[in-house]
């Protein structure tokens, strides 16, 4: 007779405690993800070297080694936090010549969250040009400026080059931080 | 030179007509000030002064200040018209400028600058002039030399500029070194009060006058300003500011219209009141909005309290002298 009450009320007492559980992890704060790795550091497009250490910001509740996107992008990065902005890996990179290349990985919330900020005309204004290396993925040519857009996983990418005519230097590197972003895994 | 002078663009039937109703509802229509009581705005264009690769020519641009200059004071040589804006040899210099160039160089032109360097150094030597931003890093790639105590024009950031004053939260490079300001702001649209903006109150349309402040401030309090309009307008009425300001300068050699899109604009504007000189701006880009079919950016709420609540200036159409210039 106990065993029996037993067996009945232990399928009760497990749904409760899966119950309080969920309970818990959603009351926990939400994770805050991890910026790129240090392979995203070591890279530099063929014919540049690294202006200096990548950098790296987080939002004002979370800043990170370099401070919040504000210390980046001033008023700017209210629009990248309106899409879950959460990190950004930053690096530039010259040729000994004046021309740089910049890169700009921000890490948002979710694929979704990414998405939307590319879709977003306040990030990618309209107008855009198509990019080889992602068909989704979107290119802007103003002279002197030339840059392009692509999402991997949770990840916008930026990348720009100060002189528009060496845009395909500019793709060929795109190719390979793509690469190194599909290892890393989304 | 084509010289011409009428209503500033802002000035649209619809607007008039908004104010002409107020007036009537408190009471009464004063009429428009006398032409010595209005506030002067240049606006100056020069399509030589820069190409279509963002090179600027040195001589056409200092033709496009120097003119700018000589407008908006009426007098006959740069000596002379610093010395109308309250400039003496006594004086150091500090000139504000924004080289936060994210997603497209907006920084200002060195070609601008070195003509502005030049007027100044007709009444103070070189070494009483600071260029200086937030960030000694974006000044310098901006292309801008450093230099905190060679000879020449100084140069370099908040961040070495001595520290902050604690109770108007400045940089003391203009609390304690300098004892005038020029505002020298980039013709930039942040458009941040589309839709999805609206549900959090954020209203700035662009990155002028005002905004060019931000980097003047205690870096603790710059994001203060990104969701806060009387934050940011109260920054500028501050005595290192307010009391100091000589000039408003915007460089639109290029600029943007809509936010990461610019165009080669090729002009300057320059006034003694930043926020006659920020309408301006703000309509000049609504110019190039209307022709590519865009919305028009409205004043944001932030230029609005600098003139209704800080008395730092008009907005008024009416009170405003515009004075148009075509090299």
């Amino acid at each position: 007779m106990v065993r029996e009450r037993v067996s009945r009320s232990l399928p009760v007492a497990v749904g409760l405690l899966l119950l309080l559980g969920c309970v818990a992890a959603s009351a926990r704060p939400a994770r805050v993800p991890a910026p790129p790795s240090g392979a995203l550091a070591a890279l530099a497009p063929e014919g540049f070297a690294s202006s200096g250490p990548p950098l790296l910001f987080g939002t004002a509740e979370h800043p990170l080694k370099d401070g919040d996107i504000f210390t980046y992008i001033d008023g700017g990065g209210v629009v990248y936090l309106e899409h879950g902005f959460a990190d950004l890996f930053h690096a530039e990179y010259g040729d000994g010549r004046g021309n740089t290349i910049t890169l700009d990985v921000y890490g948002m919330a979710t694929p979704e969250q990414a998405r939307q900020a590319m879709a977003d005309e306040r990030i990618c204004p309209p107008g855009a040009g198509p990019l080889d290396l992602d068909p989704s993925g979107k290119s802007y040519r103003f002279p002197p400026d030339y840059f392009f857009y692509f999402v991997h996983g949770r990840r916008l990418v930026y990348l720009h080059v100060s002189d528009d005519r060496l845009s395909a230097r500019l793709a060929q590197f795109g190719v390979t931080v793509k690469s190194v972003l599909e290892k890393e895994g989304p | 030179m084509n010289r011409r002078r009428r209503a500033p663009a802002w000035c649209s039937v619809r607007v008039l007509a908004g104010i002409g109703l107020c007036l009537v509802a408190v009471g009464g229509v004063a009429g428009p000030p006398p032409a010595a009581e209005k506030v002067r705005v240049v606006v100056a264009r020069n399509p030589r002064a820069v190409n279509d690769r963002n090179v600027c020519d040195a001589a056409e641009t200092t033709r496009l200040f120097d003119g700018a200059l000589r407008a908006l004071t009426g007098a006959a040589t740069p000596a002379e018209s610093w010395k109308s804006l309250g400039l003496t040899p006594a004086d150091v210099v500090a000139v504000k400028m924004n080289c936060n160039n994210w997603t497209i160089a907006l920084n200002p032109h060195r070609e601008l600058v070195g003509a502005m360097c030049r007027s100044l150094q007709t009444v103070i030597p070189a070494e009483q002039i600071i260029l200086y931003d937030n960030d000694t890093e974006a000044l310098k790639k901006s292309g801008f030399a450093i230099n905190a105590a060679g000879p020449g024009v100084r140069c370099f950031g908040t961040d070495q500029g001595g520290g902050f004053d604690p109770e108007q939260r400045l940089t003391r490079i203009i609390t304690r070194t300098a004892t005038k300001i020029v505002n020298l702001a980039s013709l930039k649209c942040v458009e941040n009060n589309v839709v999805t903006s609206l549900f959090i109150g954020n209203d700035m349309v662009a990155s002028l006058f005002l905004k060019n402040h931000i980097g003047s401030l205690i870096p603790e309090d710059m994001s203060k300003c990104h969701n806060d309009p009387d934050f940011l307008a109260g920054v500028s009425a501050r005595p290192g500011i307010r009391g100091k300001t000589v000039l408003n300068l915007l460089d639109g050699l290029r600029g943007t219209y809509r936010r990461g899109v610019p165009w080669y604009w090729a002009g300057i504007i320059v006034s003694r009141d930043p926020v006659a000189a920020e309408a301006a701006a703000i309509a000049a880009m609504n110019e190039k909005r209307i022709a590519e079919k865009i919305d028009p950016l409205p004043l944001p709420q932030s230029l609005k309290l600098a003139e209704s609540k800080y008395k730092l200036g008009t907005s008024k159409p009416e009170a405003i002298d515009l004075v148009r210039i075509n090299l």
